[in-house]
């Protein structure tokens, strides 16, 4: 068989080179993430209220699907204009994918809490909460390797903490700190470019809503349904139908100031908005220029709405019936 | 693909033990050789049915694509099978060439629509 093919040389020749090439595009993957548009789902089926005033609209979360790609499949994804492909920075690409997947359901969870409070804090309607800790939803492992993600700080300096500024203020000018976590205490170096190598978020637990809240589970990541997640539930809790018939679509993040933060995969979540016939998408002022490029290139009817913070997003619903008359 | 019928037409015999371990070893070298095809293929299939709902043409194409792969995976084995035949001392060259007579006339046709589907994909994917 070996004198055959020694033979037939030429046909090596010819498909060995081009398979070795074949076979690295085919199967080498990087660290980096393909984006692609997903579909807009009900956040009436992921966030339930026990008692809610009914709407003749609806307001949906957008989604997009992110995977790690071969070669090929990331230069395709570069190439076509509806995928998206994102190369990890250096902190990122130390994460597990373990590790990557438990940010996003964090950031997912904090997304949904933030929601519900700010939510029945705007409506008048009674809910009781309590911060218990800062959770910890990225860590850069160049500079620290004793925190993980998900661990838990209740005290910074044998000191408990009861906001976020509070927490930075304690770490400012301090170049070594003492964290109290659930189940041990560590103490953390500022590394030599000034940073303690990790992110935090108020972990706030829900005790007890006038309304009874179900959340669903879902494999969903990451925090950009806030904003729309917050109104929908200002919605079912308000007598008045901000939908005004309207299928809604919106991204962002929403903070407890009702501020809204820029999201990931805009021009991906502009498509689907598009494909499912939104009539409206609320899209955070940070992102607008990309949605604005993926709209024109569409040639959408969704009307695109750049906003900043949450009451603006009510002002828009409670002036859209008269601006369009 | 040319089938045995036609051998016997022009009296070859082949021991059929000799001809399943050639078919097995065909078939082998030529998997070899196309794999590279093969994961393209098979990248090509994925990436385009995670965006069906957007792009479904490019779908059409990637399965086309893949359809070309496997014919050609049928081409290159079917070549190497018979050289291994003539390599064997099972088939002589004038065998194999009255052999190669009988194929169809118009053999060229799916080489040219072969030819348009690659411009066509290299166009479709932007790669061009």
């Amino acid at each position: 068989m070996i004198e055959f093919l020694k033979k037939k040389g030429f046909l090596l020749f010819i498909f060995i080179p081009i398979n070795i090439v074949f076979i690295l595009l085919g199967n080498v993957k990087t660290e980096s993430d393909i984006l692609i548009p997903n579909k807009i789902n009900l956040v009436a089926s992921n966030i339930k209220l026990d008692e809610v005033y009914e709407s003749a609209g609806s307001f949906n979360m957008v989604s997009v699907f992110t995977r790690t790609g071969t070669a090929m499949q990331n230069y395709l994804a570069q190439k076509e204009v509806y995928t998206d492909h994102y190369v990890f920075g250096a902190s990122q690409s130390l994460l597990t994918v373990e590790e990557r997947n438990l940010r996003g359901k964090i950031s997912y969870n904090i997304g949904i809490i933030n929601s519900i409070i700010y939510a029945f804090e705007t409506a008048d309607k009674e809910i009781d909460y309590y911060l218990d800790g800062f959770i910890v939803i990225n860590i850069d492992k160049t500079i620290n390797e004793q925190l993980k993600i998900g661990d838990i700080i209740q005290q910074v300096d044998g000191k408990t903490i009861t906001n976020q500024t509070e927490f930075f203020d304690e770490l400012y000018e301090k170049d070594t700190i003492e964290l109290t976590l659930a189940d041990r205490t560590i103490t953390m170096e500022r590394a030599e470019n000034g940073y303690f190598g990790f992110s935090i978020n108020p972990n706030y637990i829900i005790e007890n809503t006038e309304v009874k809240v179900t959340i669903a589970e879902v494999n969903a990541q990451g925090g950009s349904g806030g904003l729309i997640q917050t109104l929908s539930l200002y919605d079912s809790l308000t007598e008045k139908d901000y939908t005004g018939g309207l299928k809604i679509v919106g991204t962002g993040t929403i903070d407890f100031e009702g501020r809204v933060g820029p999201i990931g995969g805009v021009k991906q979540k502009v498509l689907a908005a598009d494909k499912d016939d939104a009539d409206i998408f609320f899209v955070p002022e940070e992102n607008y220029q990309d949605a604005l490029e993926m709209h024109q290139y569409l040639n959408s009817k969704v009307k695109l709405v750049k906003v900043g913070t949450f009451v603006e997003t009510v002002e828009y619903l409670e002036n859209y019936g008269e601006s369009n008359d | 693909m040319i089938k045995l019928d036609k051998m016997e037409e022009i009296g070859v015999h082949i021991n059929e033990n000799v001809h399943f371990s050639t078919e097995i070893q065909s078939s082998l070298i030529s998997l070899f050789l196309n794999y590279g095809l093969i994961a393209i293929s098979y990248n090509l299939c994925e990436f385009t049915f995670s965006i069906v709902r957007y792009r479904p043409l490019n779908v059409g194409l990637a399965v086309m694509f893949s359809f070309m792969t496997i014919h050609l995976i049928v081409i290159v084995k079917n070549y190497l099978y018979f050289e291994l035949l003539v390599y064997k001392k099972l088939l002589t060259r004038e065998q194999l060439a009255t052999i190669q007579q009988n194929k169809n006339n118009y053999w060229y046709i799916k080489y040219i629509v072969y030819a348009i589907l690659i411009v066509i994909s290299l166009f479709r994917f932007h790669i061009l």
